[in-house]
């Protein structure tokens, strides 16, 4: 969300919501409609490539989009069109289409995801702060923070609907953040905030994009208040296949909150913890699923509470069900954003001012020596806004 | 150095104020047909003086020559080497930079008090009415150590006029409407009551502000949902008034200003404010007193402001949820500055202390209060040295003043933080002055200045607002020397037909290092930063005359490079952001006696090259050029009635390059004509006055 600072210099401040529980980790049963939103489309041979966008929060500045070779470990920077990104983006890979949500400007940019040429842009109105994005045949499904729920968009139109969600939220914006297709199934998380403090836990609504309407008695709460990140689903032959994961942070503080399992299907269900985010020693803001194998590793890049200035790249094992000891990164890099490569490396945005951009890593080791510049952009901070196919 | 671009010679530019007052004319100079004296001849030496005098480059602006419900920021955004930004519609939030410094190294000041800067360092000078002061006075360059530390952008000081009219009007009637709900209404009285001068003023201006603008719906790559809409909450109603005494001689002075300004908050066409509001209190005191000790002459001066604002949010719509905020800044200070005359030269010492004090507090209690305050002692010396005596066509003046300050927030009283002690700051700020100015000829001049200009960080920027804000405790002032040198040639007489001849050029640069800017952190919060140094380096032209004393032309141009030298190896070299390279106004007059009624029309340009959009400068503005017009005609004795339009050719769409073309349709990108991007700018609007004097 940009921020957006009066002309009198209006000083606001926010609150974030408190108390809850945290819920005990817990590793459970796989579930069922495992159909993985990135990379739908089968891999095809060749190199992976990482695409990363960013932009400078000042709306209406246009952001960079860059491309990383991870094996060569070389830059093409802002290759992407004019126009398409935004001050404010957010990334998401599905199909062989490059999704951006643009949350400064309230649009989402379709691109081809190998040759990187406009496909289409299509708004979501003044106002309705975009966050994510879905796509379920010629339709985009957008939550967005100033709406009742999800906008519905259609390719090569203008025309917008809104799936009400904001039942459980007196004051009719449900704050829905993050999207996920599983089948012909929507998953929705919404905080439910009111001043941004959230007025209970997190809800997940499920929506049919049959009806493009919310399926009745399927909604599950989650353990703690305010999903802060994205859905990310477990690949199938993995751990908990099919299960979806999400973070929450409550008081952006090491407890309460922490990596939440959903579990889909017939009867969606909240499954509990992954790992606290006492565990991961801060709050995730960004998770990545390793995708090679057997998904063994989920990734998550960690706020340090009370410090916005720094960020640390965790690791949770599946096979073992504990992270791994200490950050990946050494404490000079600020970590905000991270992906994992079919060709198996690690990419991750460092954020330290005046010396942003990518690295690469391979397990634990940083194959790069310096951050690599993705572009003439001022002091970036990513966080979705990098993928690797 | 005087004269904006329009106002050469006084007199010239401002044809309308003069044909209000038919004797006006024939007062200045019973010789002329042509009635186009907007100032007595007083005040047209008096300028021509300040150009060729010892002052540095002072852009003397005034409200006879401009709208009678421009801003203070319309009047700037006309001077040479100034560019403004505004929001967008009359009484729209709008700031000022000065020859490319950022709009925080400018100071501002009314009559001489320097505003708090406590809270926040960009003053809106669009919710100052031109017309409730006399004149406006922008440093570009060197600003007087008496003005305080000011930055590498210069100063501006508002300064009410005193006693009756250039010809002996003491009451001043103004009311008008126009496009868009504009309207005002304005009284001033002036008058010499023996040996006391007075100036009263009360005003009202208001407007709805509801102008249509393009709408590319946040998707410059799609053009199927463009459309015109029309901007909403967007208006706003002022009151202000001002009373000002002084003795003759100006050995005693005091005033009293007072203003109430309730405004709409739209915000951007991408996030739209329906129901955000502001509203702004303030009021400025001051008196001044001289008092003589053997030769030295002291004036002590002492002075208050007070500034409430309320923001009211409610339905959360500027992005940082629901708010119900009151701000309040205080503010006093006391000065003692001396005068002495040794030999041919001058020296001027004095000191201050001044004390500020910024509160912001939820009125519903959902936050912890910020309370900070600071406070600043000042030294400051001067020495006018005249280096041919008796002559004095050669005067260097050093200066220096140091200030050090105290800025110190409370503790929190409520949260995790609670009562924890925070830390004070100090700062120990000097800036050293020099000018220079060689009388060539009675009518040539060359003048020059260079000077270590800082400005502090505000309270926000090194402590946080305690939620939304990040303090940066260890941020440093910006702070950086700024230069410039020039010539000024102003004939007394003639050449030939022309007359009023004005020409002014100089060059400039400065440098500020460790510039201060908000960056955008993780979890939605910013904070303060200093990300390098920033520099601009340029040159100014103004020239202007009177032909057959029918026609006044006046063209002014700022050439302007800007750079970022930044820490980030990707910004380092790019232009500031916003800052056109090159920028023109010009303004033709022409005026006489129609049907034995005075007459007169303008027209004026405003043209600026492209600019970059991002500080990455990967995406470039393009230039613009905004024509306005405008009619005067004397109704009756005293009695006038004017119109003005601006933008007179609807301008509402820039046109983004797009490079290289997403597609083989898609070249460029139309999108609204702002100033700042997503806060369009009105098209065409017109404003009726009418205006009498006595």
């Amino acid at each position: 969300m940009p921020r957006i600072v009066t002309p009198t210099a209006v000083f606001a401040s926010f609150a974030i919501s408190f108390a809850g529980s945290s819920a005990v980790s817990l590793l459970a049963a796989c579930g069922d409609n495992v159909t993985r939103q990135l990379d739908a489309a089968p891999a095809e041979a060749g190199p992976s490539r990482a695409v990363v966008v960013a932009g400078d929060f000042q709306m209406g500045d246009f952001g960079v989009l860059s491309t990383l070779d991870p094996v060569a470990r070389t830059v093409q920077m802002d290759v992407g069109p004019p126009g398409a990104v935004g001050s404010d983006p957010v990334l998401r890979h599905i199909g062989r289409e490059l999704l951006i949500v643009n949350r400064g400007e309230n649009n989402v940019t379709i691109l081809d995801d190998k040759t990187l040429a406009f496909k289409d842009q299509l708004g979501t109105g003044a106002g309705s702060f975009a966050q994510d994005v879905a796509v379920a045949g010629n339709k985009l499904y957008v939550p967005a923070t100033g709406t009742k729920g999800v906008i519905v968009l259609t390719r090569g139109s203008t025309a917008t609907a809104e799936i009400d969600l904001s039942a459980d939220d007196p004051d009719g914006k449900p704050d829905c953040n993050s999207i996920y297709l599983v089948g012909t199934r929507l998953y929705v998380a919404c905080g439910l905030l009111h001043d941004f403090v959230a007025s209970g836990p997190g809800k997940v609504y499920v929506v049919d994009t049959a009806t493009d309407k919310v399926v009745p008695g399927l909604t599950v709460t989650l353990g703690h208040k305010n999903p802060l990140g994205w859905f990310e689903q477990f690949p199938a032959g993995g751990p908990i296949a099919g299960d979806l994961v999400i973070p929450t942070v409550e008081d952006f503080d090491t407890a309460p909150g922490c990596v939440e399992r959903i579990t889909p299907g017939a009867s969606p269900k909240a499954s509990g913890c992954l790992v606290d985010n006492a565990m991961l020693g801060g709050y995730a803001t960004r998770l990545e699923l390793e995708i090679d194998t057997d998904g063994q590793i989920m990734w998550t890049v960690t706020g340090i509470p009370k410090d916005f200035s720094h960020g640390n790249l965790r690791a949770f094992d599946m096979s073992l069900s504990a992270v791994w000891a200490g950050p990946i990164n050494p404490s000079s890099q600020w970590v905000t954003d991270v992906a994992h490569c079919p060709s198996g490396q690690l990419v991750m945005f460092d954020s330290t001012m005046n010396a942003a951009g990518l690295r690469v890593y391979e397990g634990t080791a940083e194959k790069t020596t310096q951050a690599l510049p993705i572009g003439k952009i001022m002091a970036p901070v990513l966080q979705h806004g990098l993928v690797c196919y | 150095m005087i004269f904006r671009q329009g106002s050469i010679s006084c007199a010239l530019l401002a044809v309308l104020a003069v044909i209000a007052v038919p004797g006006r004319g024939a007062a200045a100079d019973d010789t002329e047909t042509i009635i186009i004296v907007d100032h007595a001849p007083g005040e047209a030496a008096r300028d021509r003086d300040r150009a060729l005098g010892d002052a540095p480059f002072v852009t003397v602006l005034h409200p006879d020559e401009h709208p009678a419900a421009a801003s203070v920021a319309d009047a700037v955004a006309t001077a040479v080497g100034a560019h403004a930004r505004s929001l967008g519609g009359l009484g729209a939030y709008a700031s000022v930079t000065v020859r490319g410094a950022s709009p925080g190294q400018t100071a501002v000041l009314i009559d001489g008090v320097p505003l708090a800067r406590i809270a926040a360092v960009t003053t809106d000078l669009g919710r100052f009415a031109l017309d409730a002061f006399g004149q406006v006075d922008l440093y570009r360059g060197a600003v007087p150590v008496e003005l305080g530390g000011a930055g590498v952008g210069g100063a501006l000081n508002l300064v009410t006029r005193l006693g009756p009219g250039d010809h002996g009007e003491r009451i001043a009637v103004s009311v008008g409407a126009g496009s868009f709900g504009a309207r005002h209404a304005r009284l001033h009285y002036g008058a010499d009551h023996g040996a006391v001068q007075s100036s009263t003023t009360l005003g009202y201006q208001a407007a709805t502000g509801d102008y249509t603008y393009y709408d590319d719906n946040s998707t410059p790559l799609n053009r199927a949902d463009d459309g015109y809409r029309t901007r909403r909450n967007n208006g706003f109603e002022a009151i202000d008034g001002a009373t000002r005494w002084a003795t003759t001689d100006r050995s005693i002075a005091g005033g009293l200003r007072a203003a109430y300004k309730r405004q709409g908050l739209p915000g951007s066409t991408a996030q739209p404010s329906r129901a955000a509001a502001l509203s702004t209190g303030d009021a400025i005191g001051d008196a001044a007193l001289d008092v003589r000790a053997g030769g030295a002459t002291g004036r002590q001066l002492a002075y208050f402001l007070v500034e409430r604002q309320h923001l009211d949010d409610p339905q959360g719509e500027l992005g940082l949820g629901a708010a119900d905020r009151d701000f309040l800044t205080l503010a006093g200070g006391v000065s003692s500055t001396w005068r002495i005359a040794l030999g041919p030269h001058r020296a001027v010492a004095g000191g201050e202390l001044r004390a500020e004090r910024f509160r912001d507090r939820d009125a519903v209690g959902r936050q912890p209060v910020l309370v900070g305050n600071r406070l600043g002692a000042a030294v400051t010396a001067a020495f006018d040295l005249v280096i041919d005596p008796p002559d004095a066509r050669l005067v260097v003046t050093p200066a220096v003043r140091l200030d050090l300050l105290r800025t110190a927030p409370t503790p929190m009283t409520s949260g995790p933080d609670a009562l924890a002690p925070v830390a004070t700051r100090r700062d120990l700020v000097p800036s050293p002055r020099l000018t220079a100015r060689l009388a060539a000829t009675g009518a040539l001049a060359i003048k020059g200045s260079a000077g270590w200009y800082a400005r502090l960080p505000t309270l926000v920027e090194v402590f946080g607002d305690r939620g939304y804000i990040l303090g940066s405790p260890e941020l440093a002032p910006e702070r950086g020397p700024s230069a410039d040198l020039g010539v000024v040639w102003a004939p007394a007489a003639g050449l030939g037909d022309l007359d009023r001849i004005f020409v002014e050029a100089a060059a400039f640069g400065h440098r500020a290092h460790d510039t201060i800017a908000m960056i955008t952190s993780a979890g939605f919060v910013s904070r303060a930063a200093n990300i390098g140094d920033t520099q601009g380096v340029g040159a100014e032209l103004v020239a202007a005359a009177r032909y057959a004393r029918v026609l006044s032309v006046t063209a002014s141009y700022t050439r302007l490079a800007t750079a970022q030298h930044n820490g980030d190896p990707n910004l380092d070299g790019e232009p500031v952001p916003r800052q056109p390279d090159h920028a023109a106004y010009a303004r033709a007059e022409l005026g006489r006696r129609v049907l034995d009624h005075l007459a007169a029309v303008w027209l004026d340009t405003a043209w600026q090259s492209a600019s970059s959009l991002d500080p990455g400068g990967r995406f470039r503005v393009p230039g613009r050029a905004l024509v306005g017009a405008g009619a005067r005609l004397e109704l009756m004795h005293g009695v006038a009635a004017a119109l003005a339009v601006a933008n007179l050719a609807d301008v509402r769409i820039a046109h983004l390059p797009l490079d290289p073309p997403p597609s083989p349709q898609l070249t460029e990108a139309p999108t609204a004509l702002t100033d700042v991007a997503g806060f369009p700018l009105p098209g065409r609007s017109f404003y009726l006055s009418l205006d009498w004097t006595y």
